[in-house]
Order: structure tokens, then sequence, then C-alpha cells
């Protein structure tokens, strides 16, 4: 099986190559008829530019590395390394240091270096379990060799040039261009004016990946969404095809296909679910739109993969990985303090990790927040003319951001302990119950606003055209199919339903009102969970495919 | 909308009636039935995707509708009926140096982040009226749009150019395509109305005989 795995993979990544290579011939006219560059170089300098990244997540991975699995290992490291590269690179424009490539660079060599030796150091005098556990880590990368071909296929395919990307006004002038601009004035004192836009309404996470292409003479950063994007598709696979593994040792309790093994049903299951959400238009246009909203889903997606202990184990590397993932969501999108502050949550009632670890992966989150709001606010003294009701600049929406993490950390210091000791049902329901007073009295208080939205958001998920497609309805189907077995109130189901309503919960707090366009925010919020939609889905779908009782007549 | 809504859910939880009640009865169907819905809304997806959003994405937007989408967004920003094609300029003017024309200090601080160097020359009546005289040659033509969103690329907006910049009307952008190809250097010319003419600097030798000629 993992020969003919491997053969398949090779292949793939073969024919991913020989498509990059014409590409380039096909970019060639194109690209010089307009621009003093040459598509060769331009194409190389775009796998090269996904590349490093990926290079610089897997050593941070590898340095780190306990208990994740090396195909874990492979598949997290581009998302670890989109982090890696960002956070050194706000450091250093909030020290108001000079942000060039170098630098950044240097920052996080420093920083693995000091990771290195402390790794030295607590392995000191046990060279010989050293030394097995590079052996064992040898052997684990020549298992997990279809996984590393994989990816670079994608990564040649990322760079092709063949792209289906959506592009809009804040596309350009919010990401693309500001990125770019950030990599010439290399500080954010240059950008502050009379209307700092950028600073107070954008979130800067896609404007330094956009500066990163751009040290590397690209016009954009849409090869490492596609990339991004392919890997996330990979993840959801690999997460799914491991749990069908990891949860159903004997292959009779499946009512379909009994003359097949386990491995196999689990490769058709998982490819089928894979199949369903990449075809999906609600996932072809939030990872297309070359927006901050695809980056959210993949760390939305990958904070709930960290809660699967099936998957992945619990201790070890997994509060690291979710501590890199909550500053990404922190610096992604303005609300993306309260994605954290959600999943904090959520770690609270479905992980193992222990209150002061809950705190510990949170905390530089909320650093990274504040020290942004008091370098905006106080240091550059960022104001806006157009746009200040959504923008840091209101102190409405900065109250709110703070009232956010003191909720948070009160559930957790506070509630948490006295639910989980004294709750005689599911941590769940007070929480569906608190966010449905939260709901009542915004209702109470603007009823219209509230019903408006609702209506809105109704609207934008079945009216033709949408950026839903018919992925709402099909959505619907597949939650009606997987309620037949388990309650509603689960917390898998908390992950996706407690998410999108907070959300709007938030949006109407803020007085925000929705409108029926293929662009509205809290459309593209709920977009984001898409793949945690699935994926919960596709595990409840799966006891419905057993049987109580297994059948012995199938093969083992 | 609520009464559809409505109709939908009624329609979903038939369905789920019928799923249960085969679920007690032939577990076996339920299995087959949901796997089949599983690869029926795959095979949706894809006829869907096919049909309506590949061929023809369009979103609506402030102002009319417009392409969003493109197969060949990645190597160059620029596609037909965009609304923002002027940011071809930045693919344009990387890795090349700009000689631009001295009246057009106001687009200076745009073409000296953007381009690898910029310069000012002084161009001469005789050859801003030749170039004028060319303009058919100019096969791109759109507002330059950059100028007034990226707040700042610029210092401060003349005084005959304020009133329209904060109707989000901008100055136009002439390109000579053809003329840039294997070119190191542009040169930039600004008519009196702040209308911006890009040519490689071989075209604008042709033209007008060379930079001398003030």
């Amino acid at each position: 099986m993992h020969k003919k795995l491997t053969g398949l993979s090779i292949l793939f990544a073969s024919a991913c190559c020989l498509f990059f290579l014409i590409s380039m011939f096909f970019n060639n006219a194109y690209l010089e008829a307009l621009t003093y560059d040459n598509a060769f170089s331009y194409q190389l300098r775009q796998l090269a530019s996904i590349l490093l990244l990926w290079g610089i997540g897997l050593c941070f991975l590898l340095l780190i590395q306990s208990a994740l699995p090396m195909v874990w290992a492979l598949l997290l490291a581009f998302p670890t390394g989109l982090c890696l590269w960002v956070l050194p690179g706000m450091l250093l424009l909030m020290l108001e240091l000079p942000y060039t490539f170098s630098l950044t660079m240097a920052l996080i060599a420093f920083f693995f270096l000091c990771l290195l030796l402390f790794r030295l150091r607590q392995k000191s005098g046990l060279s010989g379990r050293m030394q097995t556990a590079l052996k064992r880590r040898s052997l684990s990368l020549r298992a997990s060799l279809p996984a590393l071909l994989l990816l670079f296929g994608f990564a040649f395919l990322a760079s092709s040039g063949f792209l289906y990307v959506f592009l809009s006004y804040d596309s350009y002038f919010y990401f693309t261009n500001y990125g770019n601009t950030l990599a010439i004035v290399k500080n954010f004192r240059d950008i502050v004016g009379e209307n700092s836009f950028t600073l107070t309404n954008i979130s800067q996470f896609l404007p330094l990946l956009n500066a990163y292409t751009a040290f590397w003479g690209l016009d954009q950063c849409f090869q490492i969404q596609a990339f991004l994007t392919l890997n996330i598709a990979a993840c959801f696979f690999y997460a799914l095809y491991r749990y069908v593994l990891e949860t159903e040792k004997d292959p009779g309790r499946f009512l379909l296909f009994p003359a097949w093994s386990i491995q196999k049903k689990a490769l058709l299951y998982a490819a089928l679910l894979t199949l369903f959400l990449i075809t999906s238009t609600s996932f072809l246009t939030i990872s297309s739109w070359i927006l901050a909203n695809m980056y959210c889903m993949a760390y939305l997606f990958l904070c709930m993969l960290l809660t699967e202990r099936v998957l992945l184990p619990s201790q070890g590397e997994a509060p690291i990985l979710a501590a890199l993932y909550f500053a990404a969501l922190t610096l992604l999108r303005k609300d993306g303090i309260i994605f954290v502050c959600f999943f904090l949550v959520c770690y609270m009632i479905k992980s193992e990790w222990k209150k002061r670890t809950l705190f510990f992966l949170f905390l530089p989150s909320v650093v990274l927040e504040l020290s942004w709001l008091f370098y905006v606010r106080v240091i550059l003294k960022a104001a806006v003319e157009q746009a200040s009701f959504t923008s840091i600049a209101n102190n409405a929406n900065v109250a709110f951001v703070i009232a956010a993490i003191c909720a948070a950390c009160l559930y957790l210091f506070v509630f948490h302990p006295l639910f989980a000791e004294k709750l005689p049902f599911p941590e769940t329901l007070p929480l569906y119950a608190g966010l449905s007073v939260l709901l009542i009295l915004l209702t109470a208080r603007d009823w219209n606003q509230v019903v408006d939205n609702i209506d809105m958001t109704i609207r934008n998920m079945l009216l033709y055209p949408s950026s839903w497609g018919i992925s709402a309805l099909l959505f619907g189907v597949l939650l009606t199919v997987t309620l037949l077995h388990r309650p509603f109130w689960d917390t898998d189901t908390f992950l996706w339903l407690g998410y999108v309503i907070l959300n709007f919960i938030s949006y109407c707090a803020v007085g925000k009102k929705l409108w029926v366009n293929w662009d509205d925010s809290y459309s593209r919020i709920v977009l984001q969970i898409v793949p945690v939609f699935v994926f919960i889905c596709g595990k409840k779908l799966l006891s419905l495919l057993r049987s109580d009782t297994p059948d012995r007549n199938s093969v083992s | 909308m609520f009464k559809e809504a409505f109709v939908i859910l009624i329609i979903l939880f038939l369905f789920y009636l019928l799923c249960r009640a085969l679920l007690k009865r032939n577990r076996r169907a339920a299995a087959i039935l949901a796997l089949t819905a599983l690869a029926v809304s795959c095979l949706a997806n894809i006829v869907y995707n096919a049909r309506v959003m590949f061929p023809d994405f369009y979103l609506d937007t402030v102002g009319g509708r417009f392409r969003y989408g493109t197969f060949s967004g990645n190597l160059l920003a620029w596609s037909d009926g965009f609304m923002f094609q002027d940011e071809i300029l930045f693919p344009i003017l990387r890795g090349r140096s700009v000689s631009l024309d001295d009246t057009a200090a106001f687009y200076e601080k745009f073409f000296t982040l953007y381009s690898d160097s910029c310069t000012s020359v002084a161009i001469g009546k005789e050859a801003r009226d030749s170039l004028l005289a060319h303009k058919g040659d100019f096969d791109f033509h759109h507002e330059f749009s950059c100028i007034g969103i990226m707040d700042y690329v610029t210092d401060k907006i003349p005084a005959e150019l304020a009133y329209d910049f904060e109707r989000e009307r901008y100055p136009d952008v002439y390109i000579n395509t053809a003329s840039l190809k294997a070119q190191p250097r542009l040169t930039v010319m600004m008519d009196s109305d702040y209308t911006l003419y890009v040519m490689g600097e071989s075209y604008y030798e042709e033209i007008t005989g060379g930079t001398d000629n003030a």
C-alpha cells in the first residue's frame, strides 16, 4: 500500500512539475510584453517563496517536535511558517526597526538558534537517546514521503500562474498594494496620514505576507494563498482519514463495501468528503478571493483539529501550535480576537489542557492585540476621516475587544471550573443559554436591526447569485442527515454553531447592518467556518455508516 | 425571505423524518442513502460551478457590475473589464527606471516608491505636441485610481484636483504597451489636466528625438 502510494505521489509531483515548466512558456510572452522581468525567474521566485515559508515552518516543528507525527509536521509546516514570518515582522515594525527581508530572517534564525540550544540543554547527556530519536525521525520521514511529494506537487501547481482568483477593491488597496508599500517604506510611520485606513481598519497579517512576496520581487501573494488552500484540503483529507482509522478498528462494522479493508474504506470516505468540501461554491469563493478570510478559514480549521485527540497528541506541541495560530487569527482580522476567545472556550470544554496551559496559549494573542491597539492609538496616533465607525480608532470597538478578552478570562477562571464540576448536563447548554440571553437583550435593544440582520443572512445564503451558490442548501441536507445520531448540543456542534451565533451577536452589538451582497462581511465570516462544519458533519455521518453489531464475514 | 427559509426548513424536516424511518427499518439502506446524497451533492456542486460560477463570475458592487474572477491573475493582475485596471502600473514599474516629466511633481512620490529610480526630465512643448499627436499609440487607457485611494503615495493633492478626488474622480493614465517590451527605462509625461502618458524610452526618443529637447 505504501509503495503504491509513493509511486502515485511521485507521478503526481512529476506531472505538477511538468505543468509548472510548460506554464513558464505560456506566461513568458504574457509577462515580458509589459514587465521588465523574466517569466522563468518570476515563477521560480514564486516557488522559492512558498518553499522557504514551508521550510521555516518545518524547521520550527522539527525543533519542538516531541509527539507530533511526521506527516502532520509536513502538513502543518506551511501555516506555521506563515505565522513565523509575520510575527517577527510585526515585532520589527512595532519596535520601529527597519522591516527588511534580511533582518526578519535574522530574527527567525536567532529564534531557531535559541530554540535549538534550549532543546540541546534539555537533552544533554542523552546522546544515545538523541541518536535513536534522529533515527526514528529519518524512518518516519521515509514513511511520510508521499505527503512530502504531494506538497511539492502543490507548490509547483500554485506557482504555475494558472490560478482562479477573485480580486476586489480590498484585495488590491488594503492587502496587495499596501503590503508592497510596506516592503518599500519599511515602517508604519510613512503610512500614517490624515486618513490611515490601512492601519486602523485593516489587520496586518496579509499585508505582511504581501510584503514578503514583494521582497522576492513579486507583485502579489496569490501563490501563497493557493498553496495554503491545497495544503488545507490535504489536512482535511488526512485528518478525516486518520479519524476513520483511529475510531474504527473493526472494518466489519461498516455497512457498505464489506470486502474492502479499513484503509480503503477510510480513503474513500475521506476523499468523498474532501471532494464535497472543495467543490462547494462557498469554499471556492473564500479560497480564491484574495482577502484575509481564506487565512482565517485555514487557522480556524487547524485550531479545531488541535482539539481532536485521536489525530494529534493533546500534550507536547499542540498547545504551542494553538498559541501560534491564535496569534495569527488575532493579526488576521480586527475581530480575530473574538474568534480566539471563542476557541479558548471550546478548548476549555473539549481539550484536556489545564487552566494554566489555556491561559498561556491565550496570553500571546492578548498581548499582541493590546500592544497593537496601544501602538496605533497612542504611539502612531493614527486617525481616520472615513469609516471610523468600523475602525480601531473608535473607542466603542476597542471597548468591545477588551470586554471580549475579559469575558474569556472570566469564563476560564470562574465559570468553567464551576460548570465543569457541578453541572449534571453538558457545558455547552449554559453557553447556548448565555448566547441566547445576549441575543434576546440585543433584540430588545433594537428589534429591527436584529430581524433585518437575520433576514440579510438568509438572503445572502439562499438568494442567487451569492457567494454560497447551492452550498447552503447542500449543507442543510448534510446537517439534517447528521442530526439522526447525536444530540444537537454536543461540543462538536458548538464549534461551528456557537461561532456562527457569537459572531452574529458581535455584529449586532457594534451596530453593524448587514446587506445583501457577495461581499457582506458577516457572510464571509460564516464561510470561514465551512471546513470545520463539514469535518464535524463527516465525523457524525460516520456513525450512520456503521452497524451496532459487526459483520464477521467482512475482510479485516 | 423568511417565508422561503421556513419552507426549506419544513422540507428538511420531512427529509429528516424520512431518514429516521429508514434508519429504524433498514440501516443499510440509510447508509446507502447517506453516501449517495454525498456523491450527488459533489456532482451538483461541480455542475453548478461549471455552469454558473467559473464561466461568468460577477460580483455586484458599488458603481455597477464588474468582473472579479480571472484564471490568469497570478502573474499579472490585469483583467479586462476590471475597475482597477491601472493596477497594471505596479508590474510595469517594477525593476525599471523612470524619467518623469518635471511638471509632474504631484506624481513623483508614487513613481519614486514603485520604480527602481525616478529622475526628473524636462519635456519641451514641441516634444509634448508630437507625443499628443501620437495619442493613438497609447492602447491602454484607464482612470488612475491608485493615486487617489492610496493616500500614502501623495503628499498634497493639488487644489485643481481636490474637488474631483473628493468625488472619487481621478486623472487618466495612458500606456503605450507595445513600447514597453525589453525596455529598462520608461518616460512619463503629464498633460496640463494631470493626465499621464507612460511609454518606453526608445519610443519617446523616436517620437521626440531625445530628452534634451526642452
